[in-house]
């Protein structure tokens, strides 16, 4: 286990350093220009708008800042947002939390929607109620979330208001306790969880009814059934277990979004988190952040893929003793 | 149905389906104004930085101007003359015999954190404003201050090496910075410093917390003199980046101010129940911009036949939605050196295609031309094919071509257009010198259309000589009259802002074009 997390990490080195090159690559190539995204149609004397570039080093060679940026990133300083006036690492340290908060809550939410969804297909396969939530499941999936955001809004935060619309706090909450504010801060972050959770989970849910219909055909289960276990017990004890393999590794996958964030959801809700933060550094032409997101996002990728190996590794004792999965 | 069921329904129905359900209903007066309670101002950008000359950002710098008062502030009087000013940390002010000096008299301030505001803070605050270090984007309203003398700690006089009309705006452009804070920055720093750490402000109010990407909430300055403190307690900006989700939130009133909303959706908000609309000026002007330095466009003849020929009454209505209007020429109709009596071009299509056949140009060798803008403005795009078929019904071929705002911007610094659709913003400093005089041909100015007139020249140096507005506004008028004729642009419109605030807000002025929230002092929430 252990060579293999020191294999990934050695190997994570060139790869992270391919994907900031390719961004830089995309980002100077790209149309756009940071300095009519900073000065707009202001009459600007010349001069002044060549210091105002100067100050930022927007002036230098593409190559100077790229080097210029990898050095001082090796050392920590992941450089100035010039869109929001502020080291990156501060405007990562204040996003981050947010982000990760509401991509756990969809990650968590997704899970328990999808096998609870997955399961409730596989009590009767081809019956009224798989047929009903394949058909749910099939239109959540295939709506996009920007119109699914703003539904939910209309539906539940001004027709029948039950959560707000927008936000993390709720104004003036800075005052309260500490509990007061983590349920405010739990409530406004219900609504964006559920829409980014509701489209993954009807895939995981899908992943749930295949895998759960595969094991309840297997040997175990129906040496169970001959055991005399009910059809739920065989379901939930038996089947599902085995089922969820396929699951974690999906969870592992979305790790990386917890970080980087759900752009689309973000945006609508005015959620400040890394989605929002990468979306208006790339209208911006901020580079710096846009390369530090990037870096955030790869790190998580590589890591939440190795979290799911080893999850799977340990829930699936196959894996453990080096069996091979597909027999 | 409760009454919250039928705002809840109201709401939702305005939202959906762009209902008729109240009209356009303003709140009704109350006899006083109240004091207290949180004004939730929405935003769909944040602010970049806490310092008023390194900020890019408007949101940033209007609300900086709140926290941080000028010597005097603008007065939203300036149709026929100069704007006047009222007193802020200037008690009072006059001029030397021979008009150079301004000497400022400070009234008895202090900052929130109790030090008071002295002669010395205004001269390190003009030392900071021409720092090339610091490069203040607004540097040119200071260029004739020679020298900013501290007389006593609270005197000041500001030396100009001459004399001119907009001495007094000059002077007091720009929020006073306290020296015992922001000294502490070197000038070289200022623009890699992350200033929300100041909490100190000598105005109405003061940044009491900042989440970025979130929220922005300014408190009551508590020792804000009485006759002038705001009337709410607290200010709250709520950062939302979609102008629609704002609006959503207008209607469910859990946002009481919006001050961006986009001309297609005001029909629709302003149908909505309990929300008024306050359509106010843009301080910009867009227009076509013929390089004079190609043919045919170097002939003042054809680039009037080609204005005459864009309807631009049509563009302001079909795709401002009516939210502006034409424009006559470089001087906004709302800037007090306007000429109200000066007509824009007509729109007379059969007027210029006998002066284009005039030229050679028919049906058998058409004018053909490419007009660029900058990709991404949607309505400037819309204007580069509007104007394709409105010069298509005279036979003038034209092919609109977007590029980004770089390659945007070189090609027209070296020259290489025929045409472009741009426009100006001014925030209170109309340098026409830099646009129209034949001395300002890039790089040493923005003259892109190569514009050369000794016309304009003439009434540009008599502008600039003008020791009194009276002087000034009739060189500003020939100067409109030249321009007009001569027609290096074609002026299309001045755009209109639209505001929109909820049931609860009541005291909503906007007499600043260029700064909306100028009143924020007197806005206050009925209860």
């Amino acid at each position: 286990m252990l060579r293999l997390v020191a294999r990934r990490a050695l190997s994570a080195i060139p790869l992270l350093a391919f994907v900031l090159t390719l961004t830089f690559a995309l980002l100077e190539a790209a149309p756009g220009d940071p300095a009519a995204t900073l000065l707009g149609d202001a009459p600007v004397p010349p001069e002044t708008r060549a210091r105002i570039l100067a100050a930022y080093g927007l002036d230098r060679p593409p190559l100077s800042r790229y080097v210029s940026w990898m050095t001082s990133a090796a050392r920590g300083d992941l450089g100035w947002s010039l869109s929001r006036g502020r080291p990156v690492t501060k405007v990562l340290a204040a996003a981050l939390p947010p982000t990760i908060g509401l991509g756990g809550a969809a990650l968590a939410l997704q899970l328990l929607l999808g096998l609870a969804a997955g399961t409730l297909h596989a009590v009767r396969p081809g019956g009224a109620l798989d047929r009903w939530l394949s058909v749910a499941g099939l239109v959540l999936a295939s709506v996009p979330t920007f119109w699914l955001g703003l539904m939910a809004i209309l539906l539940l935060a001004v027709a029948v208001p039950l959560f707000p619309p927008s936000s993390m706090h709720s104004v003036g909450a800075e005052g309260w306790g500490a509990p007061a504010r983590a349920a405010d801060a739990a409530w406004h972050a219900a609504l964006p969880a559920l829409v980014l959770a509701s489209g993954s989970a009807a895939v995981v849910a899908r992943f749930v009814r295949a895998g759960l219909l595969r094991s309840l055909g297997e040997g175990f289960a129906r040496a169970a059934r001959a055991r005399g276990a009910s059809h739920g017990r065989v379901l939930l004890r038996h089947a599902l277990p085995a089922a969820a393999g396929p699951v974690i590794t999906l969870a592992g996958l979305q790790l990386p979004f917890l970080v980087s964030g759900a752009v689309v959801v973000e945006v609508v809700f005015g959620w400040p988190g890394m989605g929002r933060v990468t979306y208006d550094a790339v209208l911006a032409q901020d580079l710096p952040v846009v390369l530090a997101s990037v870096l955030l996002a790869t790190v998580l990728v590589i890591a939440g893929s190795l979290l799911a190996d080893v999850g799977l590794a340990l829930a699936d004792p196959r894996v453990r003793a080096g069996a091979p999965l597909v027999r | 149905m409760s009454p919250i069921d039928r705002r809840v329904a109201c709401a939702l129905a305005a939202a959906l389906l762009a209902c008729a359900c109240g009209g356009n209903a303003a709140p009704p007066p109350a006899a006083t104004a109240q004091r207290g309670g949180t004004l939730v101002i929405g935003a769909t950008v944040d602010a970049d930085a806490w310092n008023e000359y390194v900020s890019q950002q408007t949101l940033a710098v209007n609300l900086l101007r709140r926290i941080y008062l000028r010597l005097a502030q603008e007065q939203g009087d300036s149709q026929d003359h100069p704007p006047s000013f009222a007193p802020q940390l200037a008690a009072s002010w006059s001029f030397s015999e021979d008009g150079r000096d301004l000497t400022f008299t400070l009234r008895q301030a202090a900052w929130s954190d109790g030090t008071p505001v002295t002669a010395k803070d205004v001269r390190f605050t003009w030392t900071a404003q021409t720092s090339p270090e610091v490069a203040w984007p607004g540097v040119t309203f200071k260029e004739h201050i020679r020298e900013v003398e501290v007389v006593d700690p609270r005197t000041v006089r500001f030396r100009f090496d001459r004399v001119y009309p907009e001495m007094l705006a000059d002077a007091v452009e720009g929020g006073i910075l306290p020296e015992h804070r922001f000294a502490a920055v070197p000038f070289a720093e200022w623009r890699t410093h992350d200033w929300s750490a100041e909490k100190i402000g000598s105005g109405p109010f003061v940044l009491e917390s900042w989440r970025p990407g979130e929220e922005i909430a300014l408190a009551r300055n508590p020792s804000y003199p009485v006759p002038g403190r705001p009337l709410v307690d607290k200010v709250v900006v709520r950062i939302v980046p979609d102008a629609g989700n704002i609006e959503t939130q207008l209607a469910a009133r859990t946002i009481d101010f919006f001050e961006n909303v986009p001309p297609q959706d005001a029909a629709r908000l302003g149908a909505t129940a309990g929300i008024t609309l306050v359509p106010f000026d843009n301080p910009m002007f867009d227009y076509v911009g013929w390089n004079g330095a190609k043919k045919p466009f170097d002939d003042p003849e054809v680039r009037r036949a080609l204005t005459l020929a864009i309807d631009r009454k049509a563009i302001v209505e079909d795709l401002l939605y009516g939210y502006g209007r034409v424009s006559t020429g470089p001087l906004l109709s709302s800037w007090w050196a306007a000429d109200p009596t000066l007509e824009a071009m007509p729109y007379d299509p059969a007027e210029a295609k006998r002066i284009l056949a005039a030229k050679g140009f028919d049906d058998a060798h058409p004018l053909s031309f490419s007009l660029t803008t900058n990709a991404g403005n949607r309505v400037r795009e819309a204007v580069t094919l509007k104007i394709q078929e409105q010069l298509g019904r005279i036979g003038v071929r034209v092919a609109p071509r977007s590029y980004e705002m770089k390659a945007f911007r070189e090609r027209n610094l070296a020259g290489n257009f025929d045409a472009y659709v741009a426009g100006w913003r001014f925030n209170g400093k109309l340098d026409l010198a830099s646009i129209f005089g034949s001395t300002a041909l890039p790089p040493k100015g923005s003259n892109v259309v190569a514009y050369r007139s000794a016309g304009a020249d003439r009434e540009i140096a008599a502008v600039s000589s003008a020791t009194d507005w009276r002087t000034a506004k009739e060189a500003y008028g020939r100067l409109a009259r030249v321009i007009r004729d001569e027609q290096p642009y074609t002026f299309l419109y001045e755009g209109k802002r639209i505001a929109a605030y909820g049931p609860r807000v009541r005291g909503v002025r906007i007499d600043v074009p260029s700064d909306p929230l100028a009143g924020l002092e007197s806005f206050w929430i009925a209860r």
